[in-house]
């Protein structure tokens, strides 16, 4: 600070006596008479800066508001970067309305924010794309959590992805979709511990440094719910339904973790073990039993999220990561796996049960499907002519290998433009370019993953579970990956046409 | 015992650890060295899961009749007096709810006939599964603090008022699951179909899994 006072005082005198002669000197520089000062000149003669009380720049320590310097999350400390230098989130305080009335002369109120976004950013203001809360209707006996207020009548703790306004492959984290059946905890990683037992010879607990040290991979995945896209849903059958109301309980981003076939080499899995049971350390200690074909493959503990630590809504700091696996299994918090040779079940028991009375108890993969995002429900075609089809396809079951779209209400389909790189169990960015001719058109899409299986239309789903296409339509399938069509009115107006394909 | 044996539980890990490590030397992991030896703690109430055989239940013992005292301090408020389930008013939210417990009368059918009441009892095929999910995911905001022999009480007390057993009947490891559940040949023989997704054949079928 001191050092820093005598840099100023000694500049001063010298930057007034520049300015002077700045005129002068700009006006001889620009006939060509005078060339102008070296560097090293320069610099001593730059104009002096302002008295450190007024200055909106730079802020002495002592003038900074320390209710508003960021604190260690564990000691309470006030926060100092690499350099030393004060953490501080600027957002109201003196300094920060003179920034903005300042800047405002600059440049007016867009340079102006409201909000000191300069240490994580945030969108532009024009920019609404929001979770969808949703009324899940799971019979479960949630009658309800306490629900922040809102304006939808929200009966699950479903936070939505609103999938319409998804652009790339990624679904941005501020976007992922939640299903949360209690709080989401406040997890201080460094108690936070890993402990993998059962039929082992090494028993392991890890601390999430240790996970850190271990071999890692970076991939993208989608995790989807088991019911996306249920017609049992009534929300997902109104015709006011957008892309984001029919397939809310889906995203795609890049998990980065250790894999699950690592940790088991490292604890030494017994002969005879063909189960693995993981358990979650929140409210209810969700668990599930998972085969131990799946650990080997390509499961995974995931610590990071598109690049930053995973968030505490998607299971902060650990969740277990099943690539293509219904969503339910992928435990957030992850504290605990054993390793058995038994099947069982726990509370939640997915399962189907078919017209013969017959029940599925563990369906695991998630189907092909995928899903038109413009034009889809609740957009607007403004005029005739060019418009490119666009949407996502994905697979529990691996690559996409083929996406078809139909534009004529499913008389004929044609092969779409599939994006790369295609991932595995991911999202598949397709594109169709189209004309629209102002008439009436339902559009629809359909997919084939690399092993070969593809989206059915709704009587071949209706006739796979043996129901005809009324029953199917009244009673509803909660796992259901029919085509999912939009119709495009005269008007441009685009609606939720299900069950028309 | 009441409680879950915790200093032999360790003592017989350790051991189990330190002759593992000692016979597998030849084999150990490149990455040896990284992470601890679990403490019981670490394992909490997921050490006493069992699959159908029940051979991983833990020691322990409980009737319907303990049971039922249990259950009105720490389930009742959820799940209701007689296990009836709690729901309240649509709008009316409140996280003390939870689904019906008891009062089951029949195994989950397709055409879902009127008057049918399906509980976990009636739907779960072996009873391991209403164990673990008491021992481990509850109660509810209190998950893992119950002892083995309260989980024995109100596994029993869950299947007696669902009339799958008797008020002062016994359930240990080795008569629980012996109880035969209602909805027991819904689950398979064995556990193959889960092994090969190819052999299951849900890929052929639009990749929605469907067992026959």
């Amino acid at each position: 600070m001191k050092s820093e006072d005598k840099r100023t005082n000694s500049r001063q005198s010298a930057r007034r006596r520049f300015l002077k002669r700045s005129a002068a000197l700009a006006g001889l520089a620009a006939v060509g008479g005078i060339r102008p000062a070296r560097g090293q000149d320069f610099l001593s003669k730059l104009p002096p800066l302002p008295d450190p009380k007024e200055r909106t720049d730079y802020v002495p320590e002592d003038l900074v508001p320390k209710e508003h310097v960021l604190r260690d999350p564990w000691t309470g400390e006030m926060m100092r970067d690499e350099a030393g230098d004060l953490v501080v989130d600027w957002t109201g305080t003196p300094q920060w309305e003179a920034y903005r009335k300042n800047v405002r002369a600059a440049g007016g109120p867009r340079y102006g924010p409201e909000k000191d976004t300069r240490l994580y950013g945030v969108r532009s203001r024009y920019v609404t794309a929001h979770r969808l809360g949703s009324d899940g209707g799971s019979g479960l006996g949630f009658s309800g959590i306490p629900t922040a207020p809102n304006t939808t009548k929200v009966h699950f703790p479903t936070q939505g992805t609103p999938l319409h306004s998804q652009m790339g492959i990624i679904t941005p984290s501020g976007l992922h979709f939640l299903d949360e059946h209690g709080e989401v905890p406040e997890i201080d990683p460094r108690e936070h511990r890993l402990t993998i037992f059962g039929m082992v010879d090494r028993p392991l607990t890890l601390t999430m440094d240790e996970l850190m040290d271990l071999p890692s991979v970076s991939r993208i995945h989608t995790v989807e719910c088991n019911s996306n896209g249920t017609t049992t849903y009534r929300n997902r059958l109104e015709p006011w339904a957008t892309a984001g109301h029919v397939f809310m309980e889906l995203s795609c981003s890049e998990w980065t973790g250790v894999l699950l076939s690592t940790l088991f080499e490292m604890v030494g899995v017994k002969k005879g073990a063909k189960w693995f049971q993981a358990s979650a350390v929140d409210e209810y200690n969700q668990s599930w039993s998972i085969p131990m074909w799946k650990a080997m493959d390509d499961a995974m503990v995931a610590y990071g999220q598109n690049g930053e630590p995973v968030r505490p809504e998607q299971g902060f700091p650990l969740r277990l990561l099943l690539p293509g696996f219904q969503g339910t299994m992928n435990i957030k918090r992850l504290r605990r796996i054993k390793i058995t040779d038994e099947v069982t079940l726990f509370h939640r028991m997915y399962t189907e049960q078919f017209p013969d009375n017959k029940i599925t108890w563990f369906r695991m993969e998630m189907p092909p499907k995928s899903c038109i995002l413009r034009p889809s429900g609740g957009q607007q075609l403004t005029r005739r002519g060019f418009y490119e089809i666009r949407g996502v396809a994905w697979s529990g079951g691996g690559k996409i290998r083929r996406v078809e779209v139909s534009v004529d209400g499913g008389k004929t389909w044609k092969d779409a433009e599939i994006q790369g790189p295609v991932h595995s169990k991911a999202h598949t960015r397709f594109v169709f370019p189209w004309r629209w001719n102002g008439e009436e058109v339902i559009i629809a899409s359909r997919c084939t993953d690399e092993r070969g299986s593809t989206q059915p239309t709704s009587a071949e789903f209706a006739k796979h579970q043996g129901v005809d296409l009324d029953t199917l339509m009244t009673r509803g399938s909660n796992r259901i990956n029919i085509t999912q069509p939009w119709k495009i009115d005269r008007e441009g107006r685009v609606t939720n046409a299900v069950f028309s394909i | 015992m009441p409680y879950f044996p915790f200093k032999q539980f360790v003592t017989v890990m350790v051991l189990a650890a330190s002759v593992g490590c000692g016979a597998a030397l030849a084999q150990t992991s490149p990455y040896s060295g990284v992470g601890a030896t679990p403490a019981p703690e670490d394992l909490g109430a997921l050490a006493w899961t069992a699959g159908p055989s029940g051979k991983e239940l833990p020691p322990g013992k409980g009737t319907a009749k303990q049971g039922a005292l249990i259950y009105m301090v720490k389930c009742a408020m959820c799940h209701g007096r007689d296990a009836e389930g709690v729901r309240w008013a649509p709008g009316a939210f409140s996280v003390i709810s939870g689904p019906r417990l008891g009062g089951g009368n029949g195994v989950p059918l397709f055409r879902r006939p009127a008057g049918r009441i399906t509980t976990m009892a009636y739907t779960a095929p072996f009873t391991a599964a209403i164990f673990n999910t008491i021992a481990v995911e509850m109660p509810l905001f209190r998950a893992g603090t119950l002892t083995s022999d309260e989980v024995y009480n109100l596994t029993a007390y869950m299947l007696f008022k669902n009339g799958l057993v008797k008020e002062d009947e016994v359930m240990d490891r080795d008569t629980l699951p012996k109880v035969q559940m209602p909805n027991r040949n819904a689950f398979p023989a064995t556990d193959e179909i889960y092994m090969d997704m190819q052999k299951r054949g849900c890929i052929q079928t639009f990749g929605m899994c469907r067992d026959r």
